[in-house]
């Protein structure tokens, strides 16, 4: 006679329990909040000021990386794995946006004897011609390079006359006022960089 | 009768012993392929997998080609942030074991194509083992961009 009354009291508690967990948790923020591929400065800071050349030859200042999200990074065109793979990764996460949100992208030759405008120009308008390609005098590409600390090694040629270049593989992240907002580390990664660009266009906005 | 079996035979051994010494039980070779490159490019990166299907372990010591300069093995080495490649001087292959030349891994380096390549375009190249064997290979060249 009470057995099954007990057993209708589990299940309406059961019951309710549910319930009142649905409504608890519907609303709730995912427990674990997504990983985020940028690492964000915590102050920005201004680029280090520079005069170089694009790859038109037209000289180039940091006045022209303002205006828009800019992700930057540095590499050669005789480097047939690693920046063909950026470059795709960054035309393609170029290639998600629209409009004035569109961040652009800055490839910046840490080899300048060897890439010049001309031979830049061709390499970058492959992936994508409004990928704003930087070169100039050796010297003052290597001065920016390490103002921003990126590590340049031009390795030793070899009898061929070739030489490889390490360098760092860290996309930066320039702000639209034209200041260093961030970096982005290796995996490179469309949908992850895509996802952080948006998340920053929407805080701005 | 009794010819006619023993002619079969002899056949039939003759065709297995034209099977049998094929290079193709040592090492599998899959997934052999160019990255395109932009116009005007001096360096390219070339990928495959090969797959050492004998019980001895073997070596990958050299790459040759009529299409490029000259083709060296190289590898893309990440540390605290920074890329380095470099030129490896064989490529260990265990018995029983794949090793997988990647983006952003292993690669051929190809120096100075004697042609420009595109998508869809093939080229020969020769690798060569620590046995002595050595492998013709066709290599497609692909247009990897990605295109939204």
């Amino acid at each position: 006679m009470n057995l099954p009354r007990a057993h209708l009291l589990i299940v309406a508690a059961a019951l309710l329990a549910a319930v009142a967990g649905f409504l608890v948790f519907r609303d709730a923020p995912p427990a674990a909040p997504t990983q985020q591929a940028v690492t964000l400065l915590p102050e920005p800071r201004p680029l280090p000021a520079f005069t170089l050349l694009d790859q038109h030859g037209a000289p180039i200042d940091e006045q022209a990386l303002t205006g828009r999200w800019q992700l930057m990074f540095f590499g050669f065109t005789h480097c047939p794995d690693i920046c063909p793979m950026t470059l795709q990764t960054l035309a393609a996460v170029r290639g998600r946006f629209d409009g004035p949100d569109q961040p652009g992208v800055v490839f910046v030759s840490i080899d300048p004897a060897r890439d010049g405008p001309e031979m830049l120009g061709d390499y970058l308008a492959y992936y994508d011609p409004d990928i704003i390609g930087i070169t100039g005098a050796e010297a003052a590409v290597a001065a920016f390079a390490r103002a921003l600390g990126v590590a340049v090694v031009m390795g030793e040629a070899d009898a061929h006359g070739h030489y490889a270049v390490d360098h760092t593989t860290a996309v930066f992240l320039v702000d639209p006022q034209g200041r260093l907002a961030g970096l982005f580390r290796l995996p490179h990664r469309v949908d992850a960089m895509a996802r952080d660009l948006e998340r920053l266009l929407g805080a701005r906005g | 009768m009794n010819r006619a079996l023993a002619a079969a035979l002899a056949a039939l051994a003759l065709l297995l012993a034209g099977c049998a010494p094929s290079p193709d039980d040592g090492v599998l070779i899959e997934d052999a392929w160019v990255r395109e490159a932009p116009p005007g490019a001096r360096a390219l990166a070339g990928y495959l997998q090969l797959r050492n299907r004998s019980d001895a372990p073997l070596a990958l010591l050299f790459a040759n080609s009529d299409a490029f300069d000259r083709i060296e093995l190289h590898q893309t080495l990440h540390d605290d942030g920074r890329m380095r490649m470099v030129e490896v001087d064989h490529v260990p292959l265990p018995p029983g074991e794949t090793v997988v030349f990647a983006p952003g891994g292993l690669h051929l380096m190809l120096f100075a194509p004697r042609a420009p390549l595109q998508d869809g375009d093939a080229v020969m190249i020769e690798l060569t083992f620590s046995d002595g064997t050595a492998r013709d290979l066709r290599f497609e060249v692909r247009d990897v961009r990605d295109r939204r």
